[in-house]
């Protein structure tokens, strides 16, 4: 069992907040829209929990995610229903195009969105923890939250820091989702850039 | 002087060249515009087309947009280069002060590109 002390905890969670908050910051941008954030919440879970826990099951998700290897490796997943995600594309390219060009682009335009997100999460974390992470292409995968979670680690028994966020497009009520995927040598590479946050000066 | 610029973009996301285009066009229509879905197709037009200005994307498949910057280089000495990505790491940005390019931060918005066409100006 990982134990995390609480200022661990608390340099965690600031992390990601900082770090979602630019995310947010980029969606905003892309959709023109003000974003209204969650706190983040963190768990440690068995992989084959993590769908059901968040209550992810009952929906089609259109997620996109993304391998970041740095300190530590993450999965990280953008995940939005998937009904809504047309809707998200017309506010990205505008009222320009028809429905059917808009659905032909749909998968490359959620595709390129979770690639600014997450990378802008992840390099704003980069950046507070000076270090710097590598990351795989950005892929589109459509299914519920179990399938979309479960294939993303290697054992339905790995233990896995979720760290998990909701955010709201508040005008148009689209609920989305961020969730970073560790196993426990992540999660100790985590925890090590976490003390070293922790103990670095302030600028 | 003529006003008309040729500017090449280099970027995998096809969404992301609609964008671009779409907001180049309407700023400066005259500009002659030509577009790349990788560093190697650029490379491949840059042989016969010379850019006063290219944008490149950093994380794209087969080659990365760091790497392809040399070529692109040694084809269009003149052009001035800059990167536009999603990746904000302070390592990216510290790279392109050493490759001496710009760096512009996506989301691709009127903002973002008039940061990226103020290098021509």
């Amino acid at each position: 069992m990982i134990n995390l002390s609480e200022d661990q905890s608390d340099a965690l969670v600031e992390i990601f907040n900082i770090s979602i908050g630019r995310a947010a910051s980029a969606l905003s941008r892309i959709v023109g829209e003000k974003i209204v954030l969650a706190v983040p919440s963190l768990q440690f879970m068995q992989a084959n929990e993590a769908a059901e826990r968040l209550g992810l099951n009952t929906q089609r998700i259109c997620g996109v995610t993304q391998e970041f290897s740095g300190p530590f490796s993450t999965e990280a997943i953008l995940m939005f229903p998937e009904d809504r995600s047309l809707e998200i594309v017309r506010m990205m390219l505008g009222e320009s195009y028809s429905m059917d060009e808009l659905s032909e682009l749909e998968q490359e335009a959620m595709s390129e969105i979770g690639n600014i997100l997450l990378n802008a999460c992840i390099g704003s974390i980069a950046n507070l923890i000076s270090s710097r992470f590598d990351s795989t292409m950005p892929e589109v995968r459509l299914g519920n939250g179990d399938d979309l979670l479960r294939v993303s680690v290697r054992s339905a028994d790995d233990t896995v820091l979720l760290i998990f966020i909701d955010f709201n497009i508040a005008a148009r009520t689209i609920q989305g989702y961020m969730a970073f995927l560790m196993d426990v040598p992540s999660i100790n590479g985590l925890i090590e850039s976490v003390d070293r946050f922790i103990a670095a000066p302030s600028a | 002087m003529s006003n008309k610029k040729i500017y090449l973009f280099i970027d995998d996301s096809r969404v992301s060249r609609m964008k671009i285009r779409q907001v180049v066009q309407q700023n400066h229509p005259e500009w002659e515009l030509h577009e790349a879905a990788g560093g190697k197709e650029a490379h491949a037009l840059t042989l016969t087309i010379k850019p006063d200005l290219i944008s490149i994307d950093i994380n794209m498949p087969e080659m990365s947009g760091l790497e392809a910057i040399a070529g692109l280089r040694q084809n269009c000495p003149s052009a001035q280069i800059v990167l536009l990505s999603g990746n904000i790491q302070d390592d990216m940005r510290a790279q392109a002060a050493q490759l001496a390019v710009g760096f512009v931060e996506k989301p691709i918005t009127a903002a973002a590109m008039a940061q990226v066409m103020a290098y021509m100006e």
